[in-house]
């Protein structure tokens, strides 16, 4: 097996970086569902709802499938590489991180929406204040994405091919070393995959306490 | 105007209103008896489901996006419960600043020395009591350049103190603006220094 360090320093960028654009992306998806109609908006998100239990091996298919060779954006040549990873984790972390902001980005903007029409204003440049309000849970959807994309096989395995010293991540590496019988290792590498999100968790929600505190 | 939340029970039923310029326009009645309707549909905050609102001789309601922006720059509304967001008393004063960019700030200054409210400037707003964060709701909302002033009740939750001091800043607000005074408590004073006085009883007048 390759360093486990290398392994490591492999899926928190990878992960830390899908799960970035998926918090991006569900970021702007919750702010325009905000402010969409109510019934439309519950639609949408009861969508997204039913997409966080989507199989990471269906993305991971859905990903080779747009990668490979005769898929759309073949041009790329992103297929096994660790760009492929980061837009099917994206894909796999986005649903889970847009449900858990939807509401509370909901809930805020109507609050400084309200506000803001009383003191005579009537459009325009609330998200900031909106966002200020949600920081816990601003990290919270960070946070769930991210798990969910470092915990995740399928992606990494289709799309990514656990090529070692390449595309091999925490997960990929379990999946290789208990097929070969190297259960130790794969213990291992568990272990630290365990530990590595308790601790960015527990790093990220202190620090996102404190920005709240000093809010 | 009429209006009603649910499709079958009105808050407000055929009331008529008009402001004519400075002076204090008291709304009286008891809970429920539309008080808070009225005064969010005169400050454009609520669209009435019959009737129209015109301001400067315009139906509110239906002009374009641009000339109700205009129209709605002219009205403050200052809520019952107060709206306050995460941050200090000074950072949720000063939203009113942020929000709609027209703000007299010696005004500000002024009611902050009145309310003596100095020493909760740097208070978080979750440490407020519900008397503070209300004097923090008014004087952003006064603060505000604005024509109309709509406040719904203003004097809840104040002290005797408060309650005083805010009477004779309403008073002397009144000389140039239009100000708007929910209550169900008519205070002593406040009755002979109305320009107009509206009693509501079950969203009618009275």
């Amino acid at each position: 097996m390759e360093s486990l360090l290398d392994i490591t320093l492999r899926s928190l960028w990878i992960s830390g970086l899908a799960s970035l654009v998926s918090f991006i992306a569900a970021l702007a998806l919750s702010f325009s569902l905000a402010r969409a109609r109510e019934s439309v908006a519950n639609v949408v998100a009861g969508f997204l709802e039913s997409l966080v239990g989507v199989p990471t091996t269906v993305i991971g298919l859905l990903t080779y499938m747009l990668l490979y060779p005769r898929g759309p954006l073949a041009p790329l040549n992103l297929l096994y590489t660790p760009w492929a990873i980061v837009i099917g984790e994206s894909l796999v972390a986005l649903p889970v991180s847009a449900v858990v902001l939807y509401r509370s980005v909901r809930r805020s903007l109507s609050v400084v929406s309200e506000l803001a029409a009383s003191l005579g204003l009537t459009s325009g440049g609330l998200f900031g204040i909106a966002a200020r309000e949600i920081i816990p849970d601003l990290f919270t959807s960070y946070l769930v994405g991210f798990s969910r994309a470092i915990g995740e096989l399928g992606v990494a395995l289709i799309a990514g091919g656990g090529i070692q010293g390449y595309t091999n991540v925490l997960t990929t590496a379990i999946a290789l070393e208990t097929s070969i019988g190297n259960y130790e290792d794969a213990i291992s590498v568990g272990l630290v995959l365990i530990s590595i999100t308790a601790l960015i968790t527990l790093a990220l929600k202190t620090m996102g306490e404190r920005i709240w505190r000093s809010s | 105007m009429s209006h009603t939340y649910n499709g079958r029970e009105y808050a407000l039923e055929e009331v008529g209103l008009s402001i004519d310029g400075p002076g204090l326009y008291l709304v009286v009645g008891p809970n429920g008896s539309g008080k808070t309707t009225l005064l969010k549909i005169v400050s454009l905050n609520l669209r009435p489901s019959r009737g129209r609102v015109i301001v400067d001789g315009l139906d509110a309601w239906n002009t374009s996006k641009g000339e109700f922006a205009e129209l709605k720059s002219k009205f403050v509304y200052s809520h019952d419960k107060p709206i306050l967001l995460r941050g200090t008393f000074w950072y949720n004063l000063t939203m009113g600043g942020r929000l709609s960019g027209r703000v007299d700030e010696d005004f500000m200054k002024r009611l902050i020395e009145i309310f003596e409210a100095e020493k909760l400037l740097e208070k978080k707003s979750w440490e407020l009591s519900a008397g503070q964060a209300k004097l923090c709701s008014l004087i952003r909302a006064l603060s505000v350049k604005a024509e109309v002033y709509a406040l719904d009740e203003p004097f809840n939750s104040l002290d005797s103190s408060n309650v005083s001091r805010l009477l004779a800043v309403l008073r002397e607000l009144s000389n140039t603006k239009a100000v708007l005074v929910s209550t169900h408590f008519l205070y002593e004073g406040l009755l002979n220094s109305a320009k107009k006085t509206i009693r509501l009883i079950n969203g009618k007048i009275a």
